[in-house]
């Protein structure tokens, strides 16, 4: 109990950092990408396939996209640690069910 | 203030609509981060999440191909979602094992969904939407905190997957027990579908699976259930970042809006609970539902 008390406060603190993370690199992003563009008229009625600009952006979602993913991969490591196989297995699954996503997603 | 924004944003909104051709992006961005805190506030006080509500504002308001909206929402699904979910966890409200065995429907359901939404037309999308938004806002007003009655069956697989657990109370900790985990990981497997397919955390569904299918206590399922949006919203997420869903000049200012209005949100409602509000936004969001569906049809979306 006390071991998985632990490991939910860890969890915790993953998401909470990941997403604090995310949010400066959004706001520093948002701000580059205005200056740049900001003087441009909007085309978002009109679906053209987005690509994320290299840098504070990019860096900004991918880190939020990661944030859950650590969250699982850490999780995996926590229940091998408690010996609880069948939860190894199961967040194993959902790892590779992220990872399905990412990978298909990206070859296409 | 609630008002105040969300007066504000409406007046902003018109304003974009009728001068339409002198918004650059910079003006753009800062409308729609506006009109995204209001959806967070929004979002947060009906317990519907802020993405269910960015979706509409983003299509009917601004005029976005719902691709983008959706995609927007997506990426501010998972920072509200992992934002809220920190404190529930660490308060030990969430259960993590019924959560994690449960990704593995949802996010199942959300590559089935993401990859679908890459494929059916938007006009198709839209409809879905606005059913779905209809009945996510139907659930979230009859949803009411209670204490399960724990008086079905012993469930082996509750047994075998060690998904019984305890909740802080007044008192200190008491136990609950999971009933029916079949049921409830088919139907997370549809919510799981339903927020890949539109973008959306689809939490309300994912309440109704562990609150009314599986018989945890409703505080237990909506704080397993945000905890769980993130995961799910992730394993759509590559997808969406590979079709090109993910407008960055759109997806920033949105995820930044919704995470503060959803904070704010969350706030309000721990100090005062108004039961005349939760039943005003309702409406506003049946409304935007049906608008949805009207346009969808219509083939203006």
């Amino acid at each position: 109990m006390e071991n998985e008390r632990r490991m939910d406060e860890t969890i915790a603190g993953i998401l909470r950092l990941g997403v604090s993370v995310a949010a400066i690199l959004a706001v520093i992003g948002i701000a580059i990408y205005l200056k740049s563009f900001g003087g441009a008229t909007p085309d978002y009625r009109t679906f053209h396939p987005a690509k994320l600009p290299k840098g504070w952006l990019q860096a900004a979602i991918l880190m939020l996209i990661f944030t859950p993913v650590a969250r699982v991969a850490f999780s995996v490591y926590a229940f091998a640690r408690l010996k609880d196989l069948p939860y190894v297995v199961i967040t194993l699954i959902v790892l590779a069910l992220l990872a399905a996503g990412w990978f298909t997603g990206h070859a296409a | 203030m609630r008002s105040l924004i969300i007066t504000l944003s409406s007046a902003t909104v018109r304003n974009y609509r009728t001068h339409n051709e002198r918004v650059n992006i910079a003006e753009f961005s800062l409308l729609v981060w506006l009109g995204s805190i209001a959806a967070g506030l929004l979002g947060a006080l009906t317990g519907l999440g802020g993405g269910v509500v960015i979706v509409p504002m983003l299509t009917l308001g601004f005029g976005v191909d719902i691709r983008y909206a959706m995609g927007a929402s997506l990426i501010s699904v998972i920072a509200t979602s992992s934002g809220a979910a920190a404190a529930f966890v660490k308060e030990g409200y969430s259960n993590v094992r019924v959560g994690m065995f449960l990704e593995i429907a949802t996010c199942l359901g959300a590559l089935a969904g993401a990859y679908l939404a890459t494929r059916i037309p938007t006009s198709a999308l839209a409809i879905v939407f606005g059913f779905v938004l209809l009945y996510s806002a139907y659930l979230s007003l009859t949803a009411k905190d209670h204490i399960a009655e724990d008086t079905g069956p012993a469930e082996p697989w509750a047994a075998r997957l060690r998904l019984d657990s305890q909740m802080p109370v007044a008192t200190g900790w008491q136990s609950y027990r999971v009933h029916n985990v079949g049921g409830g990981f088919a139907l997370m497997g549809v919510a799981g579908a339903l927020s890949g397919l539109l973008g959306i955390g689809s939490g309300a569904i994912k309440v109704l699976a562990m609150d009314r299918v599986m018989k945890l206590p409703f505080k237990v399922s909506t704080t397993t259930s945000n905890f769980m949006i993130g995961v799910t919203a992730a394993a759509s997420a590559g997808v969406y970042l590979g079709k090109g869903f993910i407008e960055p000049g759109l997806a920033a200012p949105v995820m930044l809006g919704v995470l503060a209005g959803s904070l704010v949100g969350a706030k309000v409602l721990a100090t005062a609970k108004n039961q005349t509000l939760r039943y005003i936004f309702s409406a506003v969001i049946g409304v935007l539902a049906v608008q949805m569906i009207y346009k969808g049809i219509a083939g203006r979306l």
